[in-house]
């Protein structure tokens, strides 16, 4: 389903939202709960990811009067998200334990097992690629989208998702090859 | 079959599928975040003011305020840096006063060679600029030697006065005719007649006593003697017992046989408390050989040494050690000056 995109109004709604609209931060929370949910599945546990995105969005609901740049929203909130994420391991580091990427291959007789796998295994790939494709993949973002929410550069997310689908592919297939560098 | 390479379907989902990506699509949806994502729980609203303290023109506004301050302060603090401050200033409390010469019996400014004469019965206050105030009680004779900022040194020929300073050590000075006194942030009374006798007394912080190479640290609530020629006296307690009082009179200033020496050395360390260990440790300053160990192993009997401090090292006036067993006086730090702020006003 495509994203709802009306990041040319974001502006408006963050200015809104700073000055306690509390329908326009409805707004903003519906327009980047999938981003920021993406963000924080390609690392922290899932069933610790919706507590966390709730954590994201009272974060910044606190710190939006301290965003200097209106138009920066979305790069901001994916920071908030990273830094919630890291926080959230620091503070429970035996919630850390991933699943294995070789749990079940293609194949699999169970559907869940192997999705699990396979999220496993995305989230083994370096941090650009892994939240790129999390985006693209699970919430089914579009690479313009992902751009537009995160504040990346179009061009990088095309080499994030090309290179980090390159990688996926090679170490489902059991062909892990060393680690390339990511566009960020 | 369209004309797009299976990567724009990576990229926008656009054209014929990836068969690898759409696989990935449908198997891994079920972590999708559910349409509409889940309510925020209720947000608090922020205070009204909160946008106003980041919003941009608040923050110039801070700055500009900021920088106005500087530019309005910044030639005052330079100037009273620079400057000598001229808020000396002498008040008549009661009786006959004369300031360099003169009658005077309200207030009046005082500077660098000023002088201050109460007569039997008259009384003065000299206030020393921000650094605090001296009584001068009667019968006293009060020179102003230097008086700038950070150096503000007096004299008192003879009669007695009451200093009650706030400022870092060795900013207030007070002459005497024997020794001089410096100031380490505290309250404190000197008393001396013409020829150089009299005592100094403590009542907060710390006072040190210095003549020629002699050094002396009074702290709250003990007397040092002064007496004329050169010698300085060994600080005690006000509340010591008479009897440690003359034996340590007796040591500090008259000249006693080897026996008589021997025997107020007795006297004195018979009376002594575990408090009186601070002029014990002062003692050590002029005592030498069986003398030493006699004021050594008496201190150490009222006042046991910490872990680490040994007699031997007290002996041979080791001064970490020396200054470890002085902490178990528990008398405070003498640099910690400022906790006397209360001192400062008149009790």
């Amino acid at each position: 389903m495509p994203a709802e995109i009306i990041h040319s109004g974001d502006a408006a709604l963050v200015g809104a939202a700073r000055r306690g609209d509390r329908a326009a931060f409805d707004a903003l929370y519906r327009n980047y709960a999938r981003m920021v949910h993406g963000l924080l599945l390609a690392c922290a546990p899932r069933d610790a990811v919706e507590d966390l995105m709730q954590d994201v969005f009272l974060q910044a609901y606190r710190k939006l009067p301290r965003l200097r740049d209106d138009a920066a929203f979305g790069g901001w909130m994916a920071m908030i998200a990273r830094n919630r994420a890291r926080d959230y391991f620091r503070r429970t580091p035996a919630a850390s334990v991933e699943l294995p990427a070789d749990l079940a291959g293609p194949g699999s007789a169970s559907a869940e097992a192997e999705a699990a796998a396979a999220l496993a295994t995305i989230r083994a790939l370096p941090q650009a690629y892994r939240e790129t494709l999390v985006l693209r993949l699970v919430e089914g973002m579009t690479g313009e989208e992902i751009a537009e929410r995160t504040g990346l550069a179009p061009a990088s997310v095309r080499v994030n998702l090309h290179r980090g689908m390159k990688l996926l592919r090679e170490r489902l297939s059991g062909l892990a090859q060393p680690t390339e560098a990511a566009e960020t | 079959m369209t004309s797009r390479e299976p990567e724009d379907y990576l990229w926008d989902a656009s054209g014929a599928p990836d068969p690898e990506v759409a696989r990935l699509e449908a198997l891994l949806r079920r972590y999708r975040l559910a349409e509409p994502p889940p309510p925020l729980p209720l947000l608090e609203p922020r205070p009204w003011w909160q946008p106003l303290v980041w919003s941009r023109g608040f923050r110039l506004a801070a700055y500009a305020a900021a920088a106005l301050l500087l530019v309005i302060a910044a030639p005052s603090a330079i100037r009273r840096v620079a400057q000598p401050d001229a808020s000396c200033k002498v008040a008549c409390l009661a009786g006959d006063l004369r300031v360099n010469g003169r009658s005077l019996s309200s207030s009046g400014a005082l500077a660098a060679g000023g002088l201050v004469e109460t007569g039997a019965a008259s009384q003065a206050e000299v206030r020393i600029g921000l650094v605090g105030h001296v009584t001068v009680f009667p019968d006293s004779r009060l020179r102003v030697v230097e008086f700038r900022r950070g150096h503000y040194r007096l004299a008192l020929d003879h009669g007695k006065i009451l200093a009650r300073t706030l400022a870092p050590p060795f900013t207030f000075v007070v002459d005497t005719p024997g020794p001089t006194a410096y100031d380490l942030g505290c309250s404190f009374t000197v008393e001396t007649d013409a020829q150089g006798k009299g005592r100094l007394q403590v009542l907060t912080g710390w006072v040190q006593l210095e003549i020629d190479d002699q050094q002396v640290l009074i702290p709250g609530g003990a007397i040092c003697l002064l007496r004329p020629g050169g010698t300085l006296g060994t600080p005690y307690f006000e509340d010591a017992s008479p009897e440690f009082r003359a034996a340590l009179e007796r040591l500090n200033f008259q000249s006693e046989d080897a026996a008589a020496r021997a025997g107020s050395l007795a006297a004195l360390l018979a009376a002594a408390r575990p408090r009186d260990v601070y002029s014990l440790m002062e003692m050590l300053r002029m005592s030498s050989g069986e003398e030493r160990r006699r004021i050594v192993d008496r201190g150490l009997e009222l006042l046991p040494a910490p872990p680490g401090v040994t007699r031997a090292g007290l002996l041979r006036g080791d001064p970490a050690m020396m200054d470890q067993w002085r902490h178990q006086l528990g008398l405070g730090e003498v640099k910690r000056w400022w906790v006397h702020w209360r001192d400062i006003f008149p009790q």
